[in-house]
């Protein structure tokens, strides 16, 4: 009976200690984030009219146009901003009645035609491979322009969305 | 003989004593549960991003339950980066109020406290509190692109 006893009394002891393990909680969870690599835009193709009269009007086509190649993040959406499209390369030499061209693939035969207006934009979502193609084409006015070479910057910027 | 009822005695004495050790002490139930993790999306390399512990989608979110109406102590394990594709790092920092403890469980109802030091809350009545967490990630220039994580733990006891 002693036993018995001293024994009942050491189980009644030692229960609150093994209680004691419920004083205390833990949980996680996780931080996440994907960094997206760094957008790339190329000019990989210039708007070239070629030689034109003084008093002439020559249009390119958007797909024998100037050429942009997007390199990204797979399958990202992104803005397209028509940010510079020049109204005219010299006095007396216009451009305008802009064309364009977007599509996933480095060809123009199945890209999608739009209208580039001077600050417009234009949504996309780049290929699985990170590229998209940007073309443009315009028509060039010359009433009376001065001889020689003229140039002038056509600037697109791409952001993601 | 005569000493068997004392030791009864004795032991009926302390099977009353032991519930309330129980309560005092180690007996009282106490859960944490991470229920959202802290969720940057898509950064861009050199440009820090914030997510509020006010988010409702990104900020991160654990469940408590414990005692009804009981302080408890939380303390919060940080990491102070992330990690990425072949091991690289992405800092990220917490500030003083990037954390916050809602006694109603509502992210619109929140204390803010600094998750880098302990904090003491107080349960509601029915014994549940959440807890959120902001932060702020710090992508460099020169930061690897990929998917980058790290884990958040949060310890809860009684104090």
């Amino acid at each position: 009976m002693l036993l018995r006893s001293i024994a009942a009394l050491m189980v009644l002891i030692a229960t609150p200690a093994g209680g004691s393990a419920e004083a205390q909680s833990s949980g996680s969870t996780l931080v996440q984030l994907t960094l997206l690599p760094s957008l790339a835009v190329t000019g990989t193709q210039d708007l070239a009219f070629g030689t034109v009269a003084s008093f002439s009007s020559t249009t390119v086509l958007a797909r024998d146009g100037g050429r942009f190649t997007i390199q990204g993040q797979p399958n990202a959406p992104v803005v397209i901003e028509m940010t510079q499209l020049p109204p005219n390369l010299a006095p007396n030499l216009s451009l305008d009645a802009w064309t364009g061209l977007h599509g996933r693939a480095p060809g123009a035969g199945g890209a999608t035609a739009f209208a580039p207006v001077p600050g417009g934009s234009l949504f996309a979502v780049l290929h699985t491979n990170g590229r998209y193609f940007i073309w443009l084409g315009a028509t060039l006015t010359a009433t009376g322009a001065p001889p020689g070479a003229h140039s002038a910057p056509l600037v697109i910027t791409v952001g993601y969305n | 003989m005569r000493t068997a009822p004392l030791l009864l005695a004795l032991g009926c004495l302390c099977l009353l004593a032991s519930p309330a050790a129980a309560q005092g002490h180690g007996g009282r139930q106490i859960r944490v549960l991470g229920v959202r993790g802290l969720t940057f999306g898509s950064l861009i390399a050199g440009m820090p991003s914030a997510v509020l512990r006010t988010d409702p989608a990104r900020s991160g979110q654990f469940d408590i339950t414990a005692q009804n109406g009981e302080v408890i102590l939380v303390s919060f394990s940080l990491p102070s980066a992330m990690t990425g594709p072949g091991g690289a790092s992405l800092p990220l920092m917490f500030a003083g109020t990037d954390a916050g403890f809602s006694q109603e469980q509502t992210i619109n109802d929140q204390v803010a406290f600094d998750p880098r030091t302990t904090h003491l809350g107080t349960t509601s009545q029915q014994g549940r509190a959440s807890i959120f967490l902001g932060g702020t990630a710090m992508p460099a220039f020169n930061q690897p692109p990929g998917d980058y994580s790290g884990t958040v733990t949060l310890t809860i006891a009684y104090p």
